[in-house]
């Protein structure tokens, strides 16, 4: 069982919003698609859940062509997806019958999830009378009713208190855990860096960045030191070649290219009489390894633009 | 496949819309409405039978005494009227009795009879001046006494002009005159019908359509706005989405037409059942009166009141014009519920819904306007008469063959049996042809359109993407 999807584009008019999309999720867990804000997530995930056509390529779920509306599929949307004057219950009965469930099963999961998510006392009430976190939870409620095997949560966790944030990387784990394929767009990098194990950068459409988390950050190398110590070892690292990233109350993160750099600067500090009360080398955040990505893809794209530019001169 | 879920998305639009409180208000404001006007018919006819005929005295306001001033030269006059004690006066005591009616308490009043004209014609003038009090003397019984005295004075005239009996009865024969095509007289009940039951079909079926085509433009644009239709379009498609909505939206008018008829019918008949089981002898009689003044006419016209009713709406007897009814009510439905599912589905903020629904709404004004106002002056200005025509004029033609108003229009030509089958095969086919050509439209842009974001698309531009797609 996997999804595999092969050289999709996407055009609108004279805009590319997705350009040539490959990537291959072959064993159950958490993908990550990422990307800045007019990426084309949201245009891959339509394009994935067969919600919307594509000029080329192919999406393959479990070895087979995804068709519109084929179901088995759930979604919760980044922006709120309920009808605002109409009872939740009713509601979820709705989404139900049209995932194909029959009333008795319709009922038995819409009370495990009420019950699960802390909802039930709002089952009466209009969407409009709800909290947002709470819609939210609704939401997450019509997302997996039915059981689905392919899940697409695009910001799951944006604007729920650290209570039901946590309440929903609980239900997550519980998903993942019942080997459930799970795509998840978010910008909040340590989410994702908590679930994910693969993951795809888009910017502009395009690809930036695609595969295990683990391997691209081991790959990148350990080049993140964090150093706190009571003396000024300002020039010693300096000596060293370390690049200065940023100075705060919780240390000096400094830009190493080898690790031999970091271990110089300790040899240094001892010699000095400073002594190091915190001296960390680690590898760089997704964040960092995100932003580092997109601004160099960005500056690629916009010098070859330039330069088609002067060409055309 | 393609249209698979369509049937949840179907029962959830019926029964979410019949539990609105749009439908339920509006469902009970119109039932409401019949019965109020049922009861005002009632109340008026009660009230307006008591004030002539008589009934309970404490309520009823005759005359007991009527001032006669006669400035004509028709004499015996005052005599005539039996009921009411008359007392002839000068006129140089008029002004005085005037002032004493008018402030005055009792039951009298003031008839001054005055010529007006030369002596090569004029008219003859009947003023009746009543108390200012209207306890003293109802309105009703002063119109009852003012149309007795026109009578008894007309009679009076001939009579003073050594006219016998018989012969006044023959001289007081009403003439009229009309200007016809043989073979297509109509009678005063049809020509009421031929002005009265396109206006009525044309408003009632604009009313329905065009207001459920507002609510399915709502709907949609809701569900897009809100993006609840990302979450149902992960199961159904969208085409099956708006096909279920406006079959849904079908049911919900249709339940709402037989809860106004119900009610309808039902207001009829408990006024019919209280008329009769208040026993008011008057009413009784003066519906028995009525009614064989009706029988008498008809009579008269040597035709019976069903068969005229059967000759003037045929289509309410013909079991196949009420399935082209039903058929034209729904191909019409279907047509301006797709276009406003169109425009729903074209926008992207709910505020622009307005503004793009109003070239349907435009469309829809210019359909309705066609179908009710040349019937309302299908007049043969020509005869000079203001005769209704039996003839359609062109407006009225191009309303029934006009798949904007062929809605709105063919209902009552088919009711009234002014279209022969052929007609209405073709008019029924161009409206099929033209709801067909707008469900391929739907089948070919919707999908997209619906998870279209940006300025509101217009109708053109629809149409382009159909074309390019």
């Amino acid at each position: 069982m996997s999804l595999t999807v092969q050289n999709v584009s996407k055009t609108y008019g004279s805009f590319r919003a997705v350009d040539c999309l490959n990537f291959d999720f072959g064993q159950s867990g958490v993908f990550a698609l990422l990307g800045t804000n007019g990426a084309g997530k949201t245009t891959s995930i339509r394009i994935i859940l067969g919600m919307l056509s594509k000029d080329s390529g192919t999406v393959e779920w479990k070895g087979e062509p995804i068709k519109p509306a084929q179901g088995g599929i759930g979604y919760l949307a980044e922006d709120r997806g309920l009808y605002p004057k109409i009872d939740i219950i009713n509601q979820m009965y709705f989404f139900a019958s049209i995932k194909g469930l029959k009333k008795s099963r319709a009922k038995k999961e819409i009370d495990y999830w009420f019950e699960r998510l802390g909802i039930d006392e709002y089952r009466s009430k209009k969407a409009d009378q709800l909290s947002k976190g709470n819609q939210q939870k609704v939401q997450l409620a019509a997302a997996l009713i039915g059981n689905p095997e392919l899940i697409v949560l695009d910001e799951p966790l944006s604007g729920l208190d650290p209570i039901n944030a946590d309440l929903f990387k609980s239900v997550i784990r519980e998903e993942i855990a019942k080997d459930k394929f799970i795509i998840m767009s978010s910008h909040q990098m340590n989410i994702i860096e908590e679930f994910c194990n693969d993951i795809i950068i888009m910017n502009r459409g395009k690809t930036v960045l695609n595969g295990n988390l683990n391997k691209i950050k081991k790959e990148e190398g350990r080049v993140n030191l964090l150093v706190k110590a009571d003396g000024d070892f300002m020039g010693l690292a300096s000596e060293c070649g370390l690049i200065l990233k940023e100075n705060t109350p919780n240390g000096v993160c400094f830009t190493v290219r080898e690790e031999a750099q970091a271990h110089a600067l300790m040899k240094k500090m001892l010699e000095a009489g400073v002594p190091p009360i915190k001296f960390e080398l680690r590898e760089p955040t997704l964040n960092e390894i995100f932003i580092e990505r997109v601004e160099r893809f960005t500056e690629t794209e916009e010098n070859g633009e330039k330069g088609g530019e002067k060409n055309e001169v | 496949m393609r249209f698979k879920g369509w049937k949840s998305i179907f029962s959830f639009t019926y029964l979410q819309q019949v539990k609105s409180k749009g439908f339920i208000v509006s469902t009970i404001m119109i039932c409401v409405l019949i019965i109020a006007i049922a009861v005002l018919i009632g109340v008026l006819s009660f009230s307006g039978i008591e004030d002539i005929f008589g009934g309970d005295d404490s309520e009823i306001k005759g005359l007991d005494t009527l001032y006669i001033c006669n400035e004509t030269n028709v004499p015996d006059f005052d005599a005539s009227l039996t009921d009411i004690h008359c007392i002839s006066v000068e006129k140089s005591e008029l002004e005085q009795l005037l002032e004493t009616v008018k402030t005055g308490d009792k039951a009298e009043a003031v008839l001054h009879v005055l010529y007006e004209g030369g002596d090569e014609g004029g008219n003859v003038r009947l003023k009746f001046y009543r108390p200012m009090n209207k306890d003293a003397v109802s309105d009703g019984y002063m119109e009852y006494a003012a149309s007795e005295c026109r009578s008894l004075y007309k009679t009076a005239l001939l009579t003073s002009l050594g006219i016998d009996a018989k012969d006044v009865k023959l001289a007081e024969t009403v003439f009229s005159s009309e200007i016809l095509v043989y073979g297509e007289e109509l009678s005063e009940f049809r020509e009421m019908l031929n002005i009265v039951v396109p206006m009525l079909f044309a408003a009632v079926m604009f009313m329905f359509i065009i207001s459920y085509a507002q609510i399915i433009a709502q709907s949609v644009a809701m569900e897009k706005t809100s993006r609840v239709i990302e979450l149902l379009i992960t199961s159904v498609r969208p085409l099956a989405i708006v096909m279920g909505k406006v079959f849904a939206m079908l049911l919900v008018v249709l339940t709402q037409i037989l809860i106004i008829g119900a009610v309808a019918g039902a207001a009829v008949g408990v006024i019919s059942l209280i008329a009769m089981s208040a026993g008011s002898a008057e009413l009784v009689n003066a519906g028995i009166n009525a009614a064989q003044g009706f029988g008498e006419a008809m009579q008269a016209a040597d035709i019976s009141w069903q068969a005229e009713i059967f000759q003037a709406a045929p289509g309410l007897f013909d079991p196949l014009s009420i399935i082209a009814l039903i058929i034209i009510f729904f191909l019409g439905f279907l047509f301006y519920a797709l276009l406003a599912a169109l425009i729903g589905a074209g926008i992207s903020r709910s505020e622009d819904l307005a503004t793009g629904m109003q070239p349907l709404a435009f469309i829809g004004i210019l359909g309705f306007f066609l179908s009710y106002f040349p019937a309302a002056f299908n007049m043969g200005y020509a005869s000079g008469g203001g005769e209704v025509s039996a003839e359609p004029n062109f407006l009225m033609i191009l309303a029934r063959y006009l798949p904007i108003s062929s809605p709105f229009a063919l209902p009552s030509a088919i009711v009234l049996g002014q279209m022969g089958a052929v007609e209405i095969i073709i008019s029924t086919l161009i409206l099929a042809l033209l709801t067909l050509g707008t469900m391929m439209l739907v089948a070919k842009v919707y999908e997209n359109i619906i998870l279209y974001s940006g300025s509101a698309l217009k109708l053109g531009q629809i149409i382009k993407m159909a074309k390019n797609k």
